[in-house]
């Protein structure tokens, strides 16, 4: 099995404009399809991520505060996946609920040498 | 019965919950705070969706959500001190274990705010209490979403420069604050009612029509009155015929549903309910004339004309247009061409020329003599309708008839 992180950039405007119904739905999407990857055995992990955001640069630490706030798009949470290549994760990540309102996802093969 | 059945799931929906947590937020933070409490709602739904998974979501989500909502607010408050120099409310840091329901409260509370005309009334407590939407709150009062958040937006700004008022509970309800909530309940009931949701190819918004007839019951609760009692009436009786309403996709109209499918609780509950009051009201009179065409074997002549003595005494009291043109068509039905027709004159111009019903009852009155205009008539209306079970209404009705 190969691993696969799947990065969830949510379109904050998007998401700031749901209604209390939608973003019970959204949420109740997410929980049916981790549920799904479980039972079916392609999720490892998955967590949301806080907004806020620390970045340290080069060889001096230098800390900046790089929140998303401001930013229209941020990396919301991510969901740790395997799958037998490619092609099945791209398949499994179409269902993600991320999609539903507007976000993206990305997925990043984990790099394997064997 | 439907009332029970999504009960359990009603109490813990997000847009109750919005109503739940607005209303205990702004007893906590007042009204100086409007926007902010909104922005805090939004932001706490937003670390549910971050945080919540299979295996790990809070137990007692209603709590979980107040208890980070709080939190919210009081960093947000601490954030406005540092920018804006303001001292956040003492008070504020009070401790308040469990959510109460103070959505009755709010309702009444906002009502008091002489500040705010009567639509922003209804607009804030739809948009707050309700947990609906701006956009949701367009679709269904043809009100523009830019309309809605410039009314909004000023009204929260005009409850923003007023002193804190004090949010006090279990307050002595007045016979005009009966009347303002009960508008307000009907305005939210017929907003459920009549909504069309495009991705369900749903009509009825049943848990919209379900809350207001639990805050309706908890008013009554309060303070007994007639008005609040045949409001209920007109609820139950309204929804028992829900399930009636759309078979296999297509909208039955009220008196070709199939009788057997309504909902004996509801009915019964909203006889029960049903009181002739001391001074009539109109939700008396669409509860009445509700339950005499539920109740009559035959829809003959007859039937007609003592519908048209209501609908007469409706108009007494009311000058909404409607009403006119429901009494046009009862009289057109009774037999009484010449009143009918000279209430419909009276009606044009004054009604849109392209209204919905009113074209639907111009063409339904030619629909023996002039069948060609009918037809006519119904296609054109047909051609500008966006909502695919009432066109699917009208097409089978342009074949059956």
């Amino acid at each position: 099995m190969k691993k696969f992180l799947l990065l969830l950039h949510d379109n904050t405007e998007d998401l700031s404009q749901l209604s209390p119904k939608e973003m019970e739905s959204l949420i109740q999407a997410h929980m049916e399809w981790a549920e799904k990857l479980a039972t079916s055995g392609h999720l490892i992990a998955g967590e949301g991520l806080d907004e806020k955001s620390i970045r340290i640069t080069g060889k001096d630490s230098i800390i900046k505060d790089g929140n998303f706030i401001e930013t229209k798009e941020m990396i919301g949470g991510f969901y740790y996946l395997q799958a037998n290549d490619l092609e099945e994760a791209i398949e499994l990540s179409k269902g993600c609920p991320c999609h539903l309102w507007g976000g993206t996802t990305e997925i990043r093969p984990i790099m394997q040498y064997d | 019965m439907i009332e029970e059945g999504i009960r359990a799931e009603l109490s813990s929906s997000f847009r109750v919950l919005h109503g739940k947590l607005y209303g205990a937020l702004l007893k906590q933070f007042g009204v100086t705070y409007v926007d902010e409490i909104e922005d805090v709602i939004q932001n706490t739904f937003l670390k549910a969706l971050r945080t919540w998974k299979p295996g790990k979501t809070p137990e007692n989500k209603e709590g979980w959500l107040f208890i980070v909502a709080k939190n919210e607010m009081l960093n947000y408050l601490k954030a406005l001190e540092n920018k804006r120099k303001l001292a956040a409310p003492k008070e504020a840091v009070e401790e308040e274990a469990e959510l109460r329901d103070m959505r009755l409260e709010t309702i009444l509370f906002l009502c008091e705010q002489d500040e705010l005309s009567e639509k922003a009334k209804i607009l804030m407590v739809l948009k707050n209490v309700f947990g609906l939407h701006t956009k949701e709150i367009s679709g269904a009062t043809l009100m523009t979403e830019e309309a809605i958040h410039k009314l909004v937006n000023r009204s929260k700004k005009k409850l923003m420069e007023v002193q804190n008022r004090p949010f006090e509970e279990e307050k002595t309800i007045t016979g005009s604050a009966t009347r303002v909530v009960g508008e307000i309940l009907y305005a939210v009931f017929s907003i459920g009612f009549d909504s069309f949701d495009k991705k369900t190819n749903q009509f009825i918004n049943e848990d919209l029509c379900l809350e207001a007839l639990s805050l309706a019951k908890l008013l009554v609760q309060r303070r007994d009155s007639d008005i609040t009692s045949n409001l209920i009436a007109l609820f139950c009786l309204h929804l028992s015929r829900m399930p009636a309403k759309i078979e296999d996709g297509v909208l039955i109209p009220f008196l070709k549903q199939n009788r057997g499918k309504w909902d004996q609780q509801l009915l019964n509950l909203g006889l029960h309910y049903l009181r002739k009051p001391a001074e009539l009201n109109a939700f008396y009179l669409e509860a009445l004339i509700t339950s005499l065409h539920m109740a009559a074997s035959k829809l003959d002549v007859a039937h007609w004309q003592q519908i048209v003595k209501l609908y007469k005494l409706w108009v007494l009291i009311s000058d909404s247009p409607l009403i006119k043109l429901n009494l046009a068509y009862s009289l057109y039905l009774a037999g009484e061409w010449q009143e009918s027709n000279d209430m419909m004159q009276s009606l044009e111009g004054i009604l849109p020329k392209d209204h919905f019903y009113f074209t639907l009852v111009k063409a339904e009155m030619i629909k023996e003599e002039r069948h060609e205009d009918y037809q006519k008539i119904l296609k054109q209306v047909i051609d500008g309708i966006d909502h695919d079970l009432r066109r699917d209404f009208l097409i089978s009705k342009l074949r059956d008839d």
